[in-house]
C-alpha cells in the first residue's frame, strides 16, 4: 500500500500551500518613456511582473484548499485599501519569492477523468507600492535567485557533537 | 557593628546535568538555515531564520561590514528557531517555534537548546558566506 506524501510545499499563495504545482511562469515587462515624450518622468516601477501558476490540488484537503485560495484573492485585493504598507499577499516559490501579489484569477477545473482531483490556474500580479516594500521585495526575489528558499543546504542529516 | 556573612549559592538550571553537545549550525551558511539534524535516531528539520522590523540592516549599505549581536531589540533583530520530525506528516510536524534568547534552555519537545553567542555579518543576515559570523549553541535531549 502506497502513501501520498503532501507535506513538500511547492508553492505558497499568502498562507496557502500548494503541493503539487505543474508550471510556474514569471513575466516581466520592461517599459521605458517613449524617446521624445514630456522631459518629467514620474519615477516608478518600469518592471510589470506577472505570475502564472498552474497546479493541482490533491487530498482530501482539496476542498478547502480551494476556498483558501479564494480568501486569499480576496484578501489580496482588500488589502491595499486597510493597510498603508501591504499591497498585496506575498508568493514564495522556487523560481521568485515576491510581496504585494494581486490575484487576478482563479480558474479551478474537474475533469471526468480524475474525479478525486481539482486543477487550478492562478493569475497573479506584482503590485507593490514604492519605497520601502518595493526595496524589500526586490531583495527578497534577488535572495530566492542567490539562497533559495530556505532550501535544505544538505540532504544529509547532521549529528551533534 | 558586626554583619553576619551571607552564605551566596547559585541556583542551577533544570537542565544543567543533561550533557549538552555542540549544535552543528553556523553563522556563515547565513539565514534562514535550514537542515536536517540526527539525534538518537530521530532526524528534525532545524529551521534559524533572522527576523528583523527594518529592512535597512539587511539591504543598505551603511551597514556592510557591521556585525549584529543578536537578540538585538534596540535595532529589533532576533533569531528565530523552527523545530520539526522530518519524518512526521504536515499536521503533527511541528514540535515548536522559539525566539532565541542566550545562555537559557529552551525547551523544544524532549529537546533542549542553549546558544552562546550569536554574532551575525550583515551579508549573512540573508544568504551563505564566509563573513565572520559566529553561531555557538549546544544542544540535549530528555528522557522525559
Amino acid at each position: 500500500m502506497s502513501e501520498m506524501i503532501t507535506h513538500q510545499t511547492s508553492v505558497l499563495i499568502g498562507a496557502v500551500p500548494l503541493f503539487a504545482v505543474n508550471r510556474i511562469t514569471l513575466n516581466e515587462g520592461y517599459e521605458l518613456p517613449p524617446v521624445g515624450d514630456k522631459k518629467a518622468s514620474q519615477f516608478t516601477g518600469k518592471i510589470t511582473r506577472t505570475v502564472q501558476v498552474e497546479a493541482t490540488l490533491i487530498g482530501d484537503e482539496r476542498q478547502a484548499i480551494r476556498l483558501a485560495l479564494e480568501a486569499m484573492a480576496d484578501l489580496s485585493r482588500t488589502l491595499p485599501a486597510v493597510s498603508s504598507i501591504f499591497s498585496g499577499i506575498p508568493l514564495v516559490a522556487g523560481l521568485t519569492t515576491l510581496l504585494d501579489m494581486q490575484v487576478s484569477s482563479l480558474n479551478f477545473g474537474q475533469s471526468a477523468e480524475e474525479k478525486d482531483v481539482f486543477t487550478v490556474s492562478i493569475s497573479l500580479k506584482h503590485c507593490p507600492r514604492p519605497g520601502v516594500m518595493a526595496l524589500v521585495s526586490e531583495g527578497l526575489n534577488a535572495a530566492t535567485a542567490i539562497v533559495g528558499v530556505s532550501g535544505l543546504t544538505s540532504a544529509t542529516p547532521r549529528r551533534a557533537g | 557593628m558586626n554583619i553576619a556573612p551571607t552564605m551566596l549559592t547559585t541556583a542551577s538550571w533544570p537542565d544543567d546535568q543533561l550533557s549538552y553537545v555542540p549544535l552543528p549550525a553556523s553563522g556563515g551558511d547565513g539565514f534562514p538555515q535550514v537542515f536536517l539534524l540526527q539525534i538518537q535516531d530521530v532526524v528534525y528539520r532545524l529551521t534559524l531564520a533572522v527576523s528583523y522590523t527594518d529592512p535597512a540592516y539587511v539591504l543598505s549599505g551603511e551597514f556592510t561590514g557591521t556585525f549584529f549581536d543578536l537578540p538585538d531589540p534596540e535595532r529589533g533583530l532576533f533569531l528565530n528557531l523552527r523545530v520539526e520530525r522530518e519524518e512526521l506528516p504536515a499536521a503533527s510536524r511541528l514540535i515548536g517555534v522559539r525566539r532565541v534568547v542566550l545562555d537559557m534552555p529552551i525547551a523544544l519537545g524532549r529537546l533542549r537548546f542553549r546558544f552562546r553567542r550569536i554574532k551575525i555579518a550583515q551579508g549573512n543576515l540573508m544568504g551563505p558566506g564566509e563573513l565572520g559570523s559566529e553561531l555557538i549553541a549546544e544542544v540535549a535531549v530528555t528522557h522525559v
